[in-house]
């Protein structure tokens, strides 16, 4: 497919968010390497874009729902929601059979399963994704977020000496977007666990690192309370990624973190 | 119905802050958008029953959105000034160099003040994008409109902001 400047010079936005089909992409990259204008044109293009990207994450403002509008809204929720009488003395009876069913069902199951896939079962005690979520939730709600707070990992990581078994590794990939914002200690699975909060644009992300011993698996996503987790094993080491950030992102992040 | 709001709770509730973002960045005003986002969360509630898709943040994205260009045309008809209206305001690039380079503080209250000027249809989409992280296809999804159209809107938001922060000293 031949493409020509103006084509060329229309599609640049969406080549460099990423958005254009492999064939497009080709023919733009075969036209871009050829033609003495779009060739230069593109290369400050891209390089304008980082730039007013990084300038967009750091300066935009980030309006969060105030606390008194959230606590207006689930009570207006609860309001919305009141069942009529009889449908309330019917309720408890269903979820209880429900959740009985569940917990049987993963009894069974567990033993033949890894962490992972057990925990995507309702209803299980045993649950490390419901945890790490509830968790994840709770350093941003009561704002603690970090034990130590420095985007420096030569701070954080000495940080763990000490306090766990293994040593985390945590890396710099601020450049890349994702902003290092320090670290707390954390439980998951009945472990002591690292917990590394990174920021993505407005978007906090948990990284929870935790002795777990067995074989390498790679990454897994799944999707609790609305939230993304993605978690692979690797040298003995558990590694679990929960935020809102989408799925697709979560796993670049994870991709990137893998790399050495 | 407890099952259901429980549900509702765990999936939805979780985007109650993007949904605040969006609604705060098109009215532009905190009373406004508490107004608007308590109004779609009690409407996603009521269809939350027909919500079949693994995309919760996209969902209430939508009725959030739906919800505030409606109360919008209603209350604030000044505010969502048609696309093609605005075509012709495209500020011209100032020649020569900025008299002034302004630090990372002015740089910043520069560009939420250009952001918040932008016509709305392409500041929700550069908000879906850059903050949101979304791509073309759910953009389009939530602001129901062509994929096509999201990204041209996106390439004008990006062409206006540019021309805006240059004048600010932004290079």
């Amino acid at each position: 497919m031949r493409m020509d400047c103006e084509t060329h010079g229309k599609l640049t936005d969406a080549y460099l968010d990423g958005e254009l089909d492999a064939a497009s992409a080709l023919a733009f990259e075969s036209h871009g390497a050829g033609c003495a204008g779009c060739g230069p044109r593109l290369a400050s293009a891209r390089d304008e874009r980082a730039r007013m990207s990084g300038l967009l994450r750091e300066g935009i403002t980030y309006h969060r729902a105030p606390p008194a509008f959230r606590a207006g809204v689930e009570a207006a929720l609860a309001h919305a929601s009141a069942p009529p009488p009889v449908a309330r003395a019917a309720a408890p009876a269903r979820f209880g059979l429900g959740s009985l069913a569940a917990v049987a069902a993963a009894a069974v199951l567990a033993s033949a399963l890894t962490w992972w896939a057990a925990s995507s079962l309702g209803g299980s005690r045993h649950d490390p994704v419901g945890e790490l979520v509830a968790s994840h939730v709770r350093s941003l709600q009561v704002d603690h977020l970090t034990d130590i707070a420095s985007s420096d990992r030569h701070a954080v990581k000495p940080w763990f000496a000490g306090k766990l078994d293994f040593t985390p590794p945590v890396a710099d990939l601020g450049t890349e977007g994702y902003a290092l914002r320090g670290g707390r200690l954390d439980y998951v699975d009945s472990r002591p666990a690292a917990a590394l909060a990174y920021q993505r644009r407005q978007h906090v992300i948990n990284l929870f690192v935790w002795s777990d011993a067995g074989r390498d698996e790679p990454a897994y996503a799944t999707q609790r309370a609305g939230f993304n987790v993605v978690a692979w094993r690797d040298r003995g080491l558990r590694f679990a990624l929960v935020s809102d950030l989408g799925e697709d992102e979560l796993r670049g992040f994870a991709e990137r973190l893998r790399k050495p | 119905m407890g099952q259901e709001i429980e549900r509702f709770e765990r999936l939805v509730l979780p985007h109650l802050d993007a949904a605040y973002n969006l609604a705060r960045w098109l009215t532009r005003n905190d009373a406004d958008a508490a107004d608007v986002v308590q109004e779609a969360v009690l409407r996603a509630f009521r269809y939350f029953g027909a919500f079949r898709g693994d995309d919760a943040r996209g969902w209430l994205l939508a009725t959030v959105r739906n919800t505030t260009w409606s109360w919008l045309k209603r209350n604030r008809p000044e505010a969502v000034v048609p696309v093609d209206e605005v075509e012709a305001l495209t500020p011209e690039l100032p020649a020569g160099d900025p008299a002034v380079v302004c630090d990372d503080r002015q740089l910043g209250a520069a560009l939420n003040e250009a952001i918040a000027a932008l016509p709305a249809e392409f500041r929700e989409a550069l908000l879906l994008r850059e903050v949101e992280g979304m791509s073309y296809k759910e953009i389009a999804a939530v602001v129901d409109a062509p994929i096509g159209t999201v990204m041209s809107r996106l390439a004008r938001a990006r062409a206006i902001l540019r021309v805006r922060l240059a004048a600010a000293g932004w290079r």
